[in-house]
């Protein structure tokens, strides 16, 4: 039994759900790097996914295409952004009180459009909401291994790697990156060098929204062509769990979210096992708090140094 | 440049830039905001506005029954905004409340259903074993945040993803099992009577959990009103140097926060499953943590005001699901009025105002020195 | 040039007032190429509003800035930057998290394709840079991990970077060791070579001797001299800076002192940083004294004030008594518990608590060390009692206990924060600049009720940057420069000019390595 579970677990089939179930946390999360270097307190995330998640496949009901629900969604986390950076940047609203309000009002917004629009409650399963279609590679057919890891996946997931390496091309080799970082890192400072840094915040902020938004879409157009209540269950705050681990650098915010995109197949591969998924879900939180409690013994400065920031 | 040139300002009639005009100010706009939304919304639906209010109204205050409801739901609202108070106002981001309710609730149901105790030390030994798993929950951001500066902002919110996982871990893998039935539903078995907090309204499902939470409201508001401790975690929360240097003990100060704050969120779930649930069920509370959090920041951390605004936000729910049955309406059209109207409530009058008043002065500042140093020059 | 009187830059009577305070008035500053110009002063003497103004931070309310002949207007510091304007300022605008190269070139950074850093052309020419100016900093590591002397250079660098061929050097010294000083001034005197131009604010006068070609004197807001190093000597320029009227006199008679209260034996401190702030310092205060510190701003005062409160730890070897008792090391809280009362420099921060009242800013340190009846509840009518006295008798000008401290004028809040560390059973008083930007009535105030505490046996140690201030009051004077701590003599046994030359680093030529 032992050995069954561990072959399960490195088998390609669990790689291969990983990296389909990751694709939404690293979208997701590598947008939401650019907002978390300019450091503004924002945890709206849920929201942002959710109300992606119903256009996605408003869009694509309506239009028949998943791109075009996909469009659709991105504008939906633009608008959001919009309203959100009025809220917190000019009207000076808490950022954790909006951010709370914002989620908690996603879940009755998309509810409430599924009753508006679809008059249902719970879920609604349609063949007019197409899905993205699955691509596959003849090439890599031929390569065991590589064949079920690569081929047989949908648009977004190539385009989440593909996202995450842009992601971070631009936050690390282009000067608005090197600007954006400076914002977050010391405001005045970046002032001081005739960086306007409320124009700073505004980018951040619509990158991330536009893609949670994105990030949303791929629940409803990844296959199963449905949307249902509260569809992303806490997957938003798994994107800001990534990147607050990730501290905003797309490439080891792509690998927390890669992990926990992990666990969460190996919920889906291991249960036809009966083994506690709840335990293997766990792991990656447990770890990263272990790592969290590392970084921080290392930099252990003395009693008296209480006032100082934290990490 | 030094700081000498400070002037007492004095104080104008209707001045929108600070104290009760402000307020009324907020209020007032918010709530007309949420009047017009709220009609717009409701009609967009194809209902009738008047109808749906009336029908809100009834639902919350109608009879007894109804009242009941409301306090019922005001409850959780109660606990978990205390837990938020405590942190908050003493500068602790606890964002883990929701993860402390379901500890809480799971010990809770524990205790109930499987010691037999007698009856009312029962309900007791679970609702202080529910506010102290929380308070362990909590111990471990605190450390991690006072010994090594971990900022408990990510902790505690790793911390709910923990709590939740674990419950359903012991509930389906460990409780359900031991009794040998099979279930469709991830809960615990009902807890014993002798473990329920009494009904507070008889034939409602108002329990005394209500009272327990009016009592924590105003426990936490003569803590930080009357006594030399909550004087303390005022001070460190507002300016932690200057309790530092006025001799407080600010790491013990500190960690009370996180221990008094965990005991709240713990038994509020405790609360929930001892008055409310009667189990534990995996997901029950939503978003409560959250609304608890929400909640206490727009009552500016006034547990006082949290009382009422609990209420009201209970008598919401219940008048909610009134309009639901009576209506085509959907009851979560409340839900999202709330949250605008928390956001509305949020926003930044002050700032607002003080912004044209400060365009106004600066105007006048800046003739004022362009005209004296024109004399001085002419001199 | 178009004529003998054309200088390089020249900032023609400039003023700039803020509210009733005039910071600059009628400022005129002619500056030559390739030279280094000192500017010194003393705190708000109207340094740095004068080089916030040529560096486009503000904007002159009068005056006019002409660099090579021409007239410049700057919109705001970015324009000043392009117009060859560098400045360092003494807190650094450096970002933590990036590296020292990222630093370097942000917002002026090479880019390939029109979208990408050009990683290798900047570091081309950053590289140039160092070389050209002899300048070792390692460019890849991250702000955070290198030491603060090279933070300077990166600075420098910076400046050098964007074009400047003017740069202000803003009080570059007080966080450099003696070994990093040299650094610098190797580095400034390279360049001068290559033909930049460098205004130095200070207020250090060996420094000024050290390297500069010209010196501007400023106090309060007005030029008092514009002379050459080789024309003047230090007493001369001392007298220049500090020499002003007195305006204030305190009333005090002289004292007996009762026995030692506090002892210090050789207390060192290291900052964060690990440089060493305080050296090997020995003072003793008794009861009924006023034991006065002069010295100005970053000399390391702070860091022996809060070692003596133990909000920073002592180096091994230091011995701090108090009434006998070994404190060295201990807490505030043990502090305040032995009787030691404190009133902090920064008054809104430390000393006070600006969302607090009245009365939570008036029973701060009271409730922990004196306390009230009860150990559990505030007893508010004790705390009233308690609140009123402090208002009442340091006449703070109040609406009433339960008005934010954050409404109250400058001088009231000095005035509250002085009367609730007095009004306490304290055996001795550490004061930092307990009368820093307040009118002069309330100054008076507080030094009366200065008085009157070491009248009833108390001592105190006073430490401040008003030299004035610490010569009226005082009955012992010391001198701290550079972490040292130097005799001054007894009350009205030295003058004013020649406790300010100590206080610049000047006479004791020992203390200056």
């Amino acid at each position: 039994m032992l050995i069954e579970v561990l072959k399960t677990i490195i088998s390609p089939v669990a790689f291969a759900a990983a990296l389909r179930l990751s694709c939404p946390l690293i979208i997701g999360s590598v947008g939401g790097c650019f907002n978390e270097k300019i450091s503004t307190g924002n945890l709206a995330y849920e929201c942002f996914m959710l109300v992606g998640a119903f256009f996605g496949a408003y869009g694509s009901f309506i239009s028949g295409s998943p791109v075009i629900g996909s469009l659709v969604a991105v504008l939906s986390g633009f608008v959001l952004a919009l309203i959100y950076g009025l809220l917190v940047y000019h009207l000076n609203c808490n950022a954790m009180i909006v951010s709370i309000a914002y989620n908690n009002a996603a879940w009755a917004l998309t509810t409430l459009l599924l009753v508006v629009i679809w008059n249902t409650r719970g879920q609604f399963t349609d063949p007019r909401i197409v899905s993205y279609s699955t691509l596959d590679m003849d090439f890599l057919k031929k390569v065991p291994f590589l064949d079920t890891l690569f081929n047989n996946n949908i648009l977004l997931v190539y385009l989440a790697y593909i996202y995450a390496i842009i992601g971070h091309i631009i936050m690390y080799m282009t000067p608005f990156g090197l600007r954006l970082r400076g914002v977050g890192s010391y405001p005045m400072a970046a002032q001081s060098a005739g960086i306007s840094v409320r124009k700073y915040r505004w980018i951040g902020l619509i990158i991330m929204g536009c893609s949670m938004g994105l990030a949303g879409s791929y629940m409803p157009l990844s296959g199963m062509s449905l949307f249902s209540e509260n569809m992303t269950r806490g997957r938003g705050f798994l994107c800001l769990t990534s990147i607050l681990v990730g501290k905003g650098d797309p490439l080891k915010t792509t690998v927390i979210a890669l992990l926990f995109g992990y666990a969460n197949a190996m919920t889906l591969v291991l249960s036809t096992f009966n083994l506690p998924t709840q335990i293997v879900s766990m792991l990656p939180y447990v770890a990263v708090l272990a790592v969290l409690l590392m970084v921080g013994i290392r930099n252990y400065k003395g009693a008296k140094n209480i006032t100082g920031d934290t990490i | 440049m030094t700081s000498g040139n400070e002037t007492i300002a004095k104080p104008k009639r209707f001045d929108l830039t600070s104290g009760i005009w402000v307020e009324v100010a907020r209020y007032f706009f918010s709530f007309i905001g949420v009047l017009l939304l709220g009609a717009l919304l409701i009609y967009a639906q194809g209902e009738d506005p008047l109808k749906a209010a009336k029908l809100i109204v009834a639902g919350a205050f109608g009879n007894r029954v109804a009242i009941g409801n409301s306090f019922r739901w005001a409850t959780p609202c109660l606990l978990t905004g205390a837990a938020a108070i405590v942190a908050f106002k003493s500068g602790v981001n606890n964002l883990g409340i929701e993860g402390q309710m379901y500890l809480g609730a799971f010990i809770a149901a524990v205790i109930g259903y499987f010691y037999k105790l007698p009856a009312g030390v029962h309900m007791i030994v679970c609702l202080v074993a529910a506010g102290f798993s929380g308070v362990i929950w909590m111990i471990i951001p605190a450390v991690m945040r006072l010994f090594f500066r971990i900022n408990e902002y990510i902790t505690t919110m790793m911390m709910n993803f923990i709590a939740t996982l674990f419950c359903d871990f012991f509930v389906i893998w460990v409780i359900i099992p031991s009794l040998g039935i099979t279930t469709t539903t991830a809960a615990t078995p009902n807890i014993m009577k002798g473990a329920r907090l009494p009904s507070l309204i008889k034939g409602t499902s108002a329990s005394w959990g209500f009272l327990l939470g009016i009592f924590c409201c105003v426990f936490v508001y003569i803590l930080y009103r009357y006594t030399i401790q909550g004087y303390e975690l005022k001070q460190v929360g507002e300016n932690l140097k200057f309790a530092l240097v006025g001799g407080v003990n600010v790491k013990k100060t500190f960690l009370s926060i996180f221990v008094l704050s965990g005991f709240l969120g713990g038994l509020a779930g405790g609360v929930e499953v001892t008055g409310g649930y009667y189990r534990y069920v995996s997901g029950f509370s939503y978003t409560m943590g959250w609304e608890g959090i929400m909640i206490a920041n727009i009552c500016k951390q006034n547990p006082i005001a949290l009382i009422f605004v609990s209420i009201i936000w209970g008598a919401l729910k219940t008048g909610a699901m009134n309009m639901e049955r009576g209506t085509a309406l959907n009851r979560l059209t409340v839900n999202l009025l709330q949250m605008i109207f928390v956001i509305l409530v949020s926003i930044d009058f002050e700032g607002i105002f003080k912004f044209f008043d400060d365009r106004i002065n600066k105007k006048k500042e800046l003739d004022k020195i362009i005209r004296q140093t024109g004399a001085q020059n002419a001199n | 040039m178009q004529n003998e009187e054309q200088h390089y830059l020249e900032m023609r009577n400039i003023v700039k007032s803020f509210g009733p305070l005039i910071a600059n008035n009628n400022i005129t500053l002619k500056v030559e190429k390739a030279t280094v110009h000192a500017l010194i002063g003393e705190n708000g003497a109207g340094k740095s509003t004068l080089m916030n103004i040529l560096s486009g931070i503000y904007k002159p309310d009068y005056g006019e800035i002409i660099i090579d002949g021409k007239k410049m207007h700057f919109r705001n510091s970015f324009d000043a930057a392009k117009n060859g304007i560098g400045m360092v300022f003494q807190e650094f605008m450096l970002f933590d998290d990036l590296t020292v190269i990222e630093n370097i070139v942000y917002a002026y950074e090479k880019t390939r394709y029109g979208m990408f850093i050009d990683k290798k052309k900047n570091r081309e020419k950053v590289e140039q840079i160092c070389r050209d100016y002899h300048f070792n900093i390692p460019l890849d590591a991250k702000v955070s991990e290198i030491p603060v002397s090279l933070l300077q250079q990166v600075e420098i660098v910076k400046v050098l970077y964007k074009g400047a061929e003017i740069i202000i050097l803003d009080e570059p010294t007080s966080v450099l060791t003696p070994q990093g000083v040299q650094g610098l001034f190797k580095a400034i005197r390279f360049l001068i070579k290559n033909g930049k131009t460098i205004i130095l604010i200070t207020h250090k006068l060996k420094e000024v001797f050290a390297i500069a070609d010209e010196i501007t004197v400023l106090r309060d807001g007005k030029v008092t001299g514009n002379v050459k190093p080789s024309e003047i000597t230090e007493n001369e320029l001392a007298n220049m800076m500090v020499g002003r009227e007195v305006l204030l006199e305190a009333d005090k008679d002289p004292v007996e002192p009762g026995e030692v209260i506090l002892e210090v034996k050789n207390l060192t401190v290291k900052d964060k940083e690990g440089v060493v702030r305080v050296k090997n310092v020995n003072f003793d205060v008794h009861a009924g004294e006023i034991v006065g510190i002069a010295g100005v701003a970053g000399s390391g005062q702070q860091f022996l004030v809060e070692a003596l409160f133990g909000l920073s730890d002592a180096e091994k070897g230091s011995q701090i008594l108090f009434n006998g008792k070994d404190i060295t090391n201990g807490t505030p809280r043990d502090a305040r518990l032995m009787g030691i009362g404190y009133i902090p420099q920064d008054r809104l921060n430390a000393g006070g608590n600006p969302q607090g009242t009245i009365w939570e800013n008036a029973i701060m340190g009271y409730h922990v060390a004196h306390g009230f009846k009860s150990k559990v509840f505030l007893d508010h009518k004790e705390i009233d009692e308690f609140s009123d006295r402090v208002v009442a008798q340091f006449n703070v000008k109040t609406q009433g206990l339960n008005e934010k401290l954050k409404s109250l004028s400058g001088g009231n809040i000095q005035k509250l924060i002085v009367g609730r560390e007095s009004i306490q059973d304290n055996k001795l008083l550490i004061i930092e600049d307990p009368t820093r930007g307040i009118d002069v009535g309330a100054i008076e105030f507080v030094w009366e009720k200065l008085l009157a505490i070491t009248r009833e046996g108390k001592g105190i140690l006073l430490v401040s940057h008003e030299l004035n201030e610490v010569m009226q009051l005082s009955d012992r004077i010391y001198v701290i420069y550079n972490g040292v701590l130097i005799e001054a003599g007894n009350y009205h046994e030295k003058t004013e000019q020649e406790i300010g030359l100590l206080m610049l680093g000047g006479g004791e030529d020992d203390v200056w390595k």
